[in-house]
């Protein structure tokens, strides 16, 4: 069983991981907090399984990430470039614009939940005496591969480089000649594409609707606290530590309160170490 | 003077339809409150029930069937949420000023509206819920027209007694009002019957990953496994049983809508053969009335929600509820004292069946429909008993 337990949090902590960088790298570089972000997984997950007819599994996520990227340039440009500087403004506009998500998703989609088949979900290995289907793998191989890819691409590119020095102090980053909307709108295109990545791979483990996205967002937020605030290193580890905390309670607590026992450990942890399990220092985070 | 009869005859019959219609609302309107979830992830089923309970109130402001009132629906959004329920109801009672509600779905949602409906004096008919005892813990101004758990498992242990053979059962449930009272009679059912409980799970209702759940059956060895799950968690938890490859036989109570429910996880629920109850399919052996229902609520929900909708328990319970209320109101007025004495006093043959109440305002069992129902191979369903 502790096999299947493990590769259960995985699955989540890579669902969980993919949402909060994408809101942790918004709010590294613009000091704003995507309240979209979940919905801009159940639009990834729409837009895949739209796709999945026309352009197969693998090129329905590819449509999903640019669809969303568009989608992130039309936030960035409606609700957070306004209101840079008025952060509380900024934060209704983009709850504001989750409200619009949904009910754009349930007039083209409708409201009723929908399955999302793929190849992947019909082959399933055995592992001890429960299968995991294929798609669940993949969810964790994918996820591993773009966490990786967003690592390498702020560690060690020039526009990583970007990303670092306006999250450190954009005006000093503007004078050096870095175009700070040009960063902040790259930021929530890749906060965007990574969410319709999460949705596109989780989509198909469950039912897809309109009001799906609002357990990752709520997920990626403990394990953007936990990691510490504006840290995609800390993010990542804090995803890991809440998916695989829900996944061993679920079993060997209750299944009913296993995200009330993650929560309650965030809050036993955040007592200790207040700034998260890696505190911020700007100039490493984005 | 024939002519004159006959005249006489074409006239009144002419003058009849408008007579009809102006007699409803001539003792004035009765504005009713609905809970239901028009958003969350509910709102799919919400929003047939609106439909349904729209057009029950045309057909009684346009047949006068509220003797002399003219009923008008004010809708609450309470998202099938104990908060946004208490809220929604607060809200109908002092803003929209309705002198009766209707509602909700989800029994936890049911108990807080409840709540308010006794403190406000506001009599309240409890349609879809199914939790035991609702009414009857809420007190004198709520009443239950939807079969209480309590009845419906009766009828599931004895049909599990008949058709499968197990010794121990897993007993999955949410955990909420509808999900526990469930447990409960199974768990007192099962070991009446001398069965053993060898796994006893809850999930929070919001938790739409039942891997972790799915990963102890094997490990418990039950010979049968009975959840007790709303709609779309039902889709999720078969979906992801099929996926996991367990073969353990699998008994659902009666939420998954059918046909609904086929088209989203059909053949994943064919393969393990799933067996579940339902209160309403639509069959060629509905009734008259029903079969009447499904044609007027199929081209009214095509016509306002631009999609193919299959009839669901719920949008008959909707129909019903308002017809209920328009019936108590026609013969004992809107004021709570005659509407209630009204209520407790009805023998009506609606859609799904016949409503009587019991002591508790709870509606007695035995005149409403209870099927069993198989997902075959092919995602099709057959009526089982």
């Amino acid at each position: 069983m502790f096999e299947q337990i493990v590769v259960n949090g995985l699955v989540l902590s890579g669902g969980y991981a993919l949402v909060a960088v994408g809101l942790t790298l918004t709010f590294g570089v613009m000091r704003m907090v995507n309240f979209a972000e979940g919905q801009s997984v159940m639009i990834g997950a729409f837009v895949a399984y739209t796709a999945v007819p026309y352009v197969g599994y693998v090129g329905a996520i590819a449509a999903a990430m640019a669809v969303n990227a568009g989608l992130g340039v039309i936030l960035e440009r409606t609700a957070f470039r306004p209101f840079r500087g008025v952060e509380l403004n900024g934060l209704i506009a983009s709850m504001g614009m989750s409200i619009i998500l949904v009910n754009l998703a349930e007039l083209v989609w409708g409201t009723t939940p929908r399955p999302f088949e793929t190849i992947y979900n019909e082959t399933s290995i055995t592992l001890g005496t429960v299968g995991i289907s294929v798609q669940r793998l993949l969810c964790v191989a994918a996820s591993a591969a773009l966490l990786l890819g967003l690592w390498w691409l702020v560690q060690y590119t020039s526009l990583g480089r970007k990303f670092r020095a306006v999250s450190e102090d954009h005006e000093t980053a503007s004078a050096m000649g870095i175009d700070v909307n040009q960063v902040s709108r790259l930021a929530l295109v890749i906060g965007s594409m990574m969410a319709a990545a999460a949705g596109a791979l989780a989509g198909p483990v469950n039912m897809i609707a309109p009001d799906m996205g609002r357990t990752e967002m709520l997920n990626a937020f403990a394990a953007i606290i936990l990691g510490g605030f504006g840290n995609v290193n800390g993010t990542i580890l804090g995803a890991l530590l809440i998916g695989m905390i829900q996944s061993f309670a679920a079993v060997y607590i209750s299944n009913a309160y296993s995200t009330s026992i993650a929560f309650g450990l965030l809050v036993l942890t955040l007592i200790f170490f207040p700034r998260g399990l890696v505190p911020e220092r700007v100039d490493e985070n984005v | 003077m024939k002519s004159h009869f006959a005249a006489l005859a074409a006239a009144l019959l002419l003058a009849a339809p408008s007579a009809a219609s102006a007699q409803a609302g001539s003792k004035g309107t009765v504005k009713v409150g609905i809970l239901l979830p028009l958003t969350g992830n509910t709102a799919w089923a919400g929003k047939t029930n609106r439909i349904a309970a729209t057009i029950a109130a045309e057909e009684v402001n346009a047949q006068d069937l509220a003797g002399g009132y003219k009923i008008e629906l004010a809708i609450g959004d309470s998202q099938c949420e104990p908060r946004a329920a208490h809220d929604q109801a607060e809200r109908l009672i002092s803003q929209e000023k309705v002198q009766l509600l209707i509602g909700e779905w989800c029994s936890s949602a049911s108990v807080a509206a409840a709540q308010v409906a006794s403190d406000e004096k506001v009599p309240l008919l409890v349609n879809i819920s199914t939790a035991d005892q609702i009414a009857g813990d809420a007190g004198p101004y709520v009443f239950q027209s939807s079969m209480q758990n309590r009845y419906s498992q009766q009828r599931e242990a004895a049909l599990l007694a008949k058709d499968f053979k197990f010794e121990s059962v897993a007993i999955i449930v949410e955990n909420n009002d509808f999900g526990l009272t469930f447990r409960k009679n199974m768990v007192a059912l099962m070991q009446k019957a001398g069965k053993k409980v060898v796994l006893d799970v809850t999930q929070d209702r919001n938790d739409t990953n039942w891997y972790a759940t799915i990963t102890r059956i094997p490990a418990s060895k039950p010979d049968l496994v009975i959840v007790s799950i709303s709609a779309v968690q039902a889709a999720n938890f078969v979906k992801q049983y099929a996926e996991a490859g367990i073969t353990t036989p699998l008994f659902s109570d009666y939420p998954p809508p059918p046909r609904i429910f086929e088209r989203q996880v059909g053949l994943q629920a064919g393969k393990i053969g799933l067996v579940r109850a339902s209160f309403f399919v639509t069959s060629e052996t509905n009734t008259p009335a029903q079969k009447e229902f499904v044609a007027k609520l199929e081209a009214r929900a095509q016509k306002e929600l631009n999609e193919a909708h299959d009839v669901t328990y719920w949008d008959v319970a909707s129909y019903d509820a308002v017809r209920l209320v328009a019936d108590a109101i026609k013969r004992g007025g809107p004021q709570a004292d005659g509407y209630l004495k009204a209520m407790a006093a009805t023998k009506a043959d609606l859609v799904l069946g016949h409503y009587e109440f019991d002591e508790q305002r709870g509606a007695r069992p035995d005149g409403l429909n209870f099927v069993f129902i198989r997902t075959k191979p092919d995602g099709s369903i057959e009526v089982v008993q």
